[in-house]
């Protein structure tokens, strides 16, 4: 009977997948006690006869060894705790002997086979009535888990879960805690409360070793992959309480660099950079972005639903994506539903944001007063008619009349604390064969400077559905709502950005600390200005009282449908067809402003800053249809993949806009409600095209050997004859170290990860214009001769091209990816990556009258090293038991290089030569301030300026003896040295800790104008300008104050005094959370309730002393990034 | 049940397939196809349209105002036409402004010129007359003449283009300025001689023999001098004759300002050929540049140039009203400059939201009736590029240098001045007095309208001229080098070698 029920188990255990044998042999011996246990009286072949009295159990044992012929296996010393033995029993059976033997002894015993092994007694259980818990394990995808160890915490009890995935157990009381655990799977500990049904979901660990990473048209286990992908969970992005998507992914992958232009809501200029800046054409450096395998927007994207982002960073990776791909590809997954009942979460969080930091202005209008007129004076304005009189000046600074005589800090006025209130709700769940995931979200996000806001809604349907076995097929759909409020633009600029926020901010810049906005008499009136020699742009805050907005509106619905036929065990089929339509209707409107005088309350002026409505409607319209046989098998070691697609798209364009200039009633905001005196309207339409044949190839020897090719044929509607066609191959070879014999033989067990890979490969880049191969005649150059009525011109404007072709990017990678100790891991990237044949605009002499056509000309190199270390550990003892915490760093060196641009150009302060990165600095060196007359005299002579001391001191660069433009030199700082990140996450007994810091080293920004340069329309200089020099301060960092854009050339021109080093070290984001006990929040019917706190961009490190140094380039005044402090909360029913 | 799903799907699939073939042929929808045009007059006329819109380039129109500001006329306090770094002598081939402006915006009129040609030589259309053929070359070759005496006057030598250019002969070299003026004078006498005899206000807009005539003059007059200052008489004589057959066709307008104003240009009998535009579509922003922003600030020297009623100047006058300058004065200084704000009577009053560095605006062109001036403002005076008050001057400056000042000279200049009611010239003047008198009164009577900076180069002057200027915000300095201005060092780049820099900038 005993062998009889070791066999069942046996084949039991033969049934379970491999993997699982290994757990099952750890709790062997626990299972074979608790069997013994179960069979009370077992009973045996062999009869013993034994009499002894007051016996040793060593002699006992002898006795039966000998008579049965069992061996007996005990610890001597311990044996030596035995009490003596009376026994008296004539041919009995053994195990009747055995019992009585160790009745009252503190050991127990096994037998096995023809072996007695003694064993320390296990502690008896004080019987008490057990409560019976039952239910069901099953893995993430809703998968039974047989084979789950569960214990009852603290106690020696447990079982394991049966083939079905559920167990059975009994504990003494509620106050237990049940831990369940099995190999592969993140350990859950459940307490107990009053529930009798305890079901678990147990969440893989994600080791480096089993991760899957999404790849181009599929996934690819992580150890298997021979590309350069860089993958971060949606879970990890959400970590961020900021409205942006893309921002969200700042920091969190090597070699992707993102870069928040500005904290302007709904209008964040977020740049991505994948290893750097590709081409200087046109066409651009944005990678393509496909969410679930079509190219679609972040923008549009509810940050909530998104389960994984995958950077494929290398040509062996981005290559299926042809000729697209050159700046790399970014794919978007999205959260699949779970078979199960219906859970429904709820996550919200509410923030406040403020400047990261603001401009400290001169804010005392006696101190602006004097250094006014000092500028002036020394800018050579002399006349008292254009300065404030020293009476005036006493006044201001005396009098306790601040109404009249006021210090008004008009940053204050327009920057503010601005809530954002961001709300979503997710529906999951389904049964075996349909799955849902229902998403809701709305954002609310006022700006934290005045007058700028965005709202937004989204919904996601994600369904799936298995017909049978064979054919699965599912929807994606999105919708979203945004609406952008901004400061009213300029009408005719149909870009996005139209600097509104820039100009709102200069405007209050520029005003003076000694009026405010409001005149003083009480009529409402708005300031133009105190006295009228003062300098300075509109009124701000007349501005933003009478509504001169622009609402910008846009949908977005992307719609997808697919279906997978799984033929047999090696052939699937996939198909997808996705519509996507987007459009952004704007609307602005300004009419004029009066603007008084603040001392005497007139009329001044009447501002017009481009009256009337504009009205604009955009849309795009892209349609998708793609579909791939995926071919997989495997023999002796052998593993084999193979796909071939194809795809075909389209997208069409169009805009519509219409303008009146009169509006006699102000409330009236619609088209028809304007004069027809002067109206306009302009619209237009254009398409593109491209069909594509795709395929990869995937080969593997026993996962030590791994070699992949991929290839792309485009066909673009935007190239002609036999240049439509471009192919573009890629190849890829993996090593893993690790799988080889011999290395295995060596026994390293700390090393579980090496692997070697290299590829190599081309991309394409066709994002020029739409019909750039033909020649065309432009409707441009209307003229009226007779002064009634405009004749239409027609004019060719520019040379075409036929020839034209695509931008091809060739990319090579070697990686490495290392996991040791289990934990930590490595991968590092070596890449050299050359752009050739840039689509960009020829150079042509101003003779030929006609601009350039694009051609394929000019050669960009991007060189540079990529590391991201990660270590994660899971504490197992000690007090700190239970701590999982994560660490990790990621870095990241790029180097671009122009290696052939053909004829140096030099822009305002940039210049474009060979050699040099592209766009690099170049203007006057200053080495200093000009301290006296007799430095003055000795220096050479700079251009034709009368310099005085306090005046910047440029370098002579080619030394000879006089400076001028021909001294102007490069400076390194255009881009970036290093990029990095440091990121550390810790749980501990409810409560989780996240941090991350970013920062960006050996980077430069050029700024003047406002905020730089004192008195740039009268705006009040920066507190370092106390510090100007003088004959009696004589500063060696400031010089003389001069006159804002009066002042004369030798102050303002193009020189490293105004190129800033940019870079910084932030901590972008810490978020701390407790997670109440589920014990507690089950007794309201909450499964999960977490609350957390998150601060974004919380203090920064830098020297740039301008706003904040992560911005969208160089220039003048930007919107300022947020901080942000905010409170949320996720909940689970 | 399965198979019925997959036949489905492929069905569907290949269809898309299928139908996509011709998915990459794609046109554009708002443009034409060049190979679609150039088909009927109609489109010759609309061709022609862009071609006088060349014309329309701030440089050339509204901005002529800011050419007076690289002279000692004015001050442009937004550096508009780089002109402040080219009166401080910061002047170089990477200056831009109009510079390049210029240069790049010249060859893009002259390009339109030439493939308008090219196109209509091509073209055998029967709609097209022989008579009208030659009256759209000679409209287009004017205008082709236009742009290289612009081109002339201030580069000298430089590239002569008179073919399309593409990409495999884009690089050319200089002609010498010789070549260049015989190519302007071939152009203008093919005008002459086959466009219409009626006036250029009979004329529908178009250019007329007469505004053909007037250009020559200006051209052979700022030929005459040379590099020197000193004039060929020969040319001076062709100057002469051309002033006076226009000075026989048109007539002075009535109002001095009515010249440069919307409602009074048309059919105004003084003016001999105009660049227009037409409100709302087609605008240039006079008013708002020169009445709200005054980005053209006249300098207080220019001011002081304006004589008293009594025909003496400023200062030496005893009707010189220190208290208010503008009382007793030659009553263009009204028409001309604003003192701190724009008026023009009661109602009629602008405050430029900009400050006035000198105190000064310029009045001359801008509109009363579209008061306020702002950055909608809609404004459409017509740019005014030749007119009778410049022939009448170039007519008495060359008969003065020919003859010396006779009856005629002095009966020119005292027309002219009749018209504002300033006195005549006294009698008696020598050569060199009357001559002084004409260069003064060309200052004054065409204030602001580009001409000045033609003026000081060609009577070689501009060094003791500008460098004596005081009364700027800016320091004055003029360097001989600056008689011809540097060819843009973009061009010089791309040419690769082709293209040589002028003298001293290298």
């Amino acid at each position: 009977m005993y062998k009889k029920s070791i066999a069942i188990r046996c084949k039991e255990l033969l049934c379970i997948p491999l993997k699982l044998f290994l757990i099952m042999k750890l709790s062997f011996l626990l299972c074979l006690v608790s069997i013994l246990q179960v069979s009370a009286a077992p009973s045996f072949a062999q009869k013993i006869s034994l009499d002894k009295s007051n016996a040793s159990l060593s002699e006992a044992l002898k006795e039966i060894h000998q008579q049965s012929g069992f061996n007996i296996f005990y610890n001597a010393k311990m044996l030596k705790k035995a009490v003596p033995v009376n026994v008296h029993l004539q041919n009995t059976d053994l195990g009747e002997v055995l019992k009585q033997c160790f009745k009252d002894q503190p050991f127990g015993y096994i037998i096995n086979n023809n072996t007695i092994v003694v064993i320390p007694k296990p502690i008896e259980t004080r019987p008490v009535q057990d409560i019976v818990i039952v239910g069901q394990v099953k893995d993430e995808k809703g998968v039974s888990l047989p084979g789950v160890t569960i214990k009852v915490k603290g106690t020696n009890t447990g079982t394991q879960t049966g083939v079905d995935g559920s167990y059975k157990v009994s504990v003494t009381d509620n106050n237990a805690v049940l831990v369940f655990s099995f190999v592969g799977f993140v350990s859950q500990e459940i307490p107990v409360g009053n529930q009798t049904k305890i079901d678990v979901v147990l969440k893989e660990k994600t080791s480096a070793l089993n991760e899957i990473v999404v790849v181009g048209y599929g996934t690819q286990k992580k150890v298997n992959l021979t590309g350069s992908v860089s993958s971060v969970t949606g879970e990890t992005m959400n970590k961020r309480p900021v409205v942006n998507t893309a921002s969200m992914l700042e920091g969190l992958a090597p070699g992707v660099q993102i870069n928040t232009g500005s904290g302007e809501p709904g209008n964040e200029s977020v740049s991505i950079r994948i290893r750097g800046n590709s081409t200087f054409s046109g066409a651009g450096s944005d990678p393509l972005i496909l969410i679930d395998g079509v190219p679609g927007s972040f923008n549009d994207l509810n940050p909530t639903d998104v389960e994984n982002v995958s950077i494929l960073k290398d040509a062996a990776s981005a290559a299926i994506y042809g000729s697209r791909a050159a700046n790399g590809v970014v794919l978007i997954t999205t959260k699949q539903g779970k078979a199960g009942q219906m859970s429904v979460t709820y996550n919200g969080n509410l923030g406040y944001a403020s400047p990261t930091k603001m401009y400290k202005l001169v804010t005392n209008s006696a101190q602006y007063m004097e250094m006014f007129n000092q500028a002036r004076i020394n800018s050579g304005t002399t006349d008292p008619n254009s300065l404030y009189p020293q009476d005036q000046i006493d006044l201001y600074r005396n009098s306790a009349d601040k109404l009249h005589y006021p210090n008004t800090d008009w940053l204050s006025l327009i920057f503010r604390t601005a809530p954002t209130q961001n709300h979503n709700l997710v529906f999951t769940g389904g049964n075996e064969k349909t799955t849902y995931n229902v998403s809701l979200g709305y954002v609310n996000q006022d700006g934290i400077e005045r007058g700028f806001d965005y709202k937004r809604y989204n919904a996601r349907i994600n369904l799936t559905s298995k017909i049978n076995d064979h054919i699965k097929f599912g929807t994606n759909v999105l919708l979203k709502s945004g609406t952008r409020g901004a400061v009213a633009g300029t009408p005719s600029s149909p870009s996005n950005w139209d600097g509104s926020s820039m100009d709102l901010f200069l405007s209050a810049m520029s005003q003076a600390p000694t009026y405010g906005p409001y005149l003083t008499d009480g009529s409402g009136h708005y300031t133009y200005k105190a006295y009228d020699f003062e300098y300075n742009n509109k009124n701000p805050i007349a501005v933003l009282d009478q509504n001169f907005r622009r609402i910008t509106n846009d949908y977005a619905v992307n719609a997808q449908g697919w279906f997978e036929v799984q033929f047999n065990k090696d052939i699937s089929w996939y198909t997808k067809g996705a519509v996507n339509f987007n459009m952004d209707k704007y609307k602005d409107f300004k009419a004029t402003l009066d603007e008084y005088n603040f001392k005497t309350n007139q009329l001044e002026t009447s501002l017009d800053l481009g009256k009337g409505l504009t009205d604009q409607d955009e849309q795009t319209v892209y349609t998708n249809l793609y579909s791939y046989l995926n071919y997989a098998h495997n023999f002796h070691g052998h593993n084999i993949k193979a796909q071939f697609g194809y795809s075909i798209e389209q997208s069409k364009y169009q805009y519509l806009q219409g303008y009146r200039k009169n509006f006699p009633d102000l409330d009236l905001q619609e088209l028809n409600a304007g004069g027809s005196d002067i109206q306009n309207a302009y619209g237009t339409s254009n398409q593109w095209a491209l069909m594509s044949y795709f395929g990869r190839l995937n080969y593997d020897y026993k996962g030590r050997y791994l070699l992949e090719a991929n290839i792309r044929d485009d066909g673009s509607s935007r190239f002609d004859g036999a240049n439509k066609w471009g192919v573009f191959p890629s190849f890829s070879a993996g090593w893993r170290v690790t799988e080889e014999p011999f290395v295995k033989a060596m026994n390293l067990t700390w090393l579980d990860n090496f692997k070697l890979r290299g590829s190599w490969g081309q991309l394409g880049n066709q994002n020029v214009g739409n019909y750039p191969y033909q020649a065309l005649l432009n409707l441009t150059g209307n003229y009226s001769f007779d002064n009634s009525t405009l004749t239409t011109g027609v004019a060719q404007q520019a040379l075409n091209n036929p020839i034209i072709k695509w931008e091809t990017t060739t990319m090579t990678d070697i990686g490495l990816d290392v996991t040791i100790f289990k934990n930590f891991n490595l991968t590092a990237d070596w890449y050299n990556k050359t752009t050739s044949d840039i689509l960009r605009q020829a150079q042509v002499t101003a003779v030929v009258g006609l601009s350039a056509p694009t051609i394929n000309d000019g050669v960009m190199n991007n060189r540079g090293i990529e590391l991201g270390l990660s270590y994660n550990n899971v504490v197992s003892d000690g007090a700190l038991s239970g701590l999982a915490y994560n660490v990790g760093v990621n870095v990241d060196h790029n180097r671009n290089k122009l290696v052939k641009f053909g004829q140096t150009e030099i822009g305002d302060y940039t210049i474009n030569q060979n050699g040099q990165p592209w766009n690099s600095f170049y203007m006057l060196q200053v080495t200093g301030i000009f301290q006296s007359a007799a430095e003055v005299a000795s220096s050479p002579k700079q251009f034709s300026d009368s310099t005085l001391p306090g005046d910047l001191k440029y370098k002579d660069v080619n030394g000879d003896g006089k400076i001028d433009q021909n001294d102007r030199t490069i400076i390194a700082g255009a881009y970036p040295k290093l990029n990095y990140s440091f990121n550390l996450s810790a749980s501990f007994k409810g409560f989780d800790l996240s941090a991350m810091m970013q920062g960006v080293y050996g980077v430069k920004s050029y700024v003047s104008g406002w905020g730089t340069i004192p008195f740039v329309q009268g705006a009040s200089p920066t507190t370092d300008w106390l510090d100007a020099w003088t004959p009696e301060h004589p500063s060696t960092t400031m010089p003389r104050l001069y006159f804002g854009q009066s002042a004369p050339d030798k102050i303002g021109r193009r020189s490293s005094f105004f190129l800033q080093d940019a870079s910084y070290l932030r901590l972008k984001n810490l978020v701390f959370g407790y997670t109440i006990p589920s014990q507690v929040t089950k007794k309201i019917g909450i499964d999960r309730l977490r609350v957390y706190f998150a601060g974004d961009n919380m203090f920064t490190i830098t020297k740039y002393k301008g706003l904040d140094p992560e911005r969208y380039g160089n220039g003048d005044l930007q919107y300022p990034q947020n901080k942000i402090y905010s409170f949320g909360v996720n909940v689970s029913f | 049940m399965k198979n019925r799903i997959i036949i489905t799907i492929i069905l569907i699939t290949s269809l898309f397939i299928g139908a996509c073939k011709k998915a990459l042929d794609l046109n554009p929808a708002d443009q034409i196809a060049t190979s679609t045009f150039y088909k009927s007059k109609a489109d010759f006329d609309e061709a022609l349209a862009a071609v006088y819109a060349s014309l329309q380039p701030e440089e050339f129109a509204v901005g002529i105002g800011f050419r007076d500001g690289f002279t000692d006329n004015g001050y442009n306090q937004f550096n508009s036409g780089s002109a402040k770094d080219f009166v401080q002598g910061n002047f170089n081939p990477t200056t831009g402004g109009y510079e390049t402006a210029i240069y790049n915006d010249s060859y893009t009129g002259i390009a339109r010129v030439n493939l308008f040609l090219q196109n209509l030589t091509n073209y055998k259309g029967a709609d097209i007359s022989d008579a009208q053929r030659k009256v759209y070359e000679g409209e287009v070759r004017f205008i082709r003449a236009f742009f290289y005496f612009q081109l002339y006057s201030i580069y000298g030598d430089v590239p002569l283009v008179l073919q399309p250019l593409n990409l495999s002969n884009q690089k050319q070299p200089k002609v010498p300025a010789a070549q260049v003026l015989t190519q302007i004078t071939t152009d203008l006498d093919y005008s002459i001689s086959n466009l219409n005899t009626a006036t250029y206000y009979a004329n529908g807009g178009h250019a007329a023999a007469s505004s053909a005539k007037a250009l020559k003059a200006r051209v052979l007059l700022f030929a005459a001098f040379g590099n020197t200052g000193t004039p060929d008489p020969a040319m001076l004589t062709q100057v002469r004759d051309l002033c006076l057959d226009l000075m026989g066709q048109y007539k002075l307008s009535t109002n001095f300002e009515d010249i440069f104003r919307d409602a009074t240009q048309k059919n105004n009998t003084e003016i001999m050929f105009s660049i227009n535009f037409l409100a709302p579509n087609n605008t240039a922003p006079w008013d708002m540049y020169y009445g709200d922003w005054d980005a053209c600030a006249p300098l207080q020297n220019m001011v002081d140039a304006f004589e008293c009623t009594d025909g003496q100047p400023y200062g030496i006058s005893p009707l010189t009203d220190p208290q208010n300058q503008f009382n007793n004065r030659d009553p263009r200084l009204a028409k001309t400059v604003y003192n701190d704000s724009v008026y023009f009577g009661p109602g009629k009053v602008h405050h430029p939201s900009n400050l006035r560095p000198t105190g000064y605006g310029i009045i001359k062109f801008l509109e009363p009736n579209n008061i306020p001036y702002g950055f909608s403002t809609l404004s459409q005076q017509d740019a005014v590029i030749l007119r009778l008050g410049e022939v009448m001057l170039m007519y008495a400056e060359a008969q003065n240098e020919i003859a010396g000042p006779d009856a005629t000279v002095y009966k020119a200049m005292a027309d002219l001045r009749a018209r504002v009611n300033m006195p005549a010239y006294p009698a008696g003047y020598t050569q060199v007095q009357m001559r002084d008198r004409i260069r003064h009164e060309r200052r004054v009577e065409l204030a602001f309208e580009g001409l000045r900076h033609y003026d000081l180069l060609r009577w070689h002057i501009a060094g003791p001229v500008l460098n004596a200027v005081q009364t700027s915000l800016i320091n004055y300095h003029f360097e001989d080098k600056f008689y011809h201005w540097p060819l843009p060092q973009t061009e010089i780049d791309k040419s690769g070698g082709v293209l040589v820099q002028n003298p001293d900038y290298n």
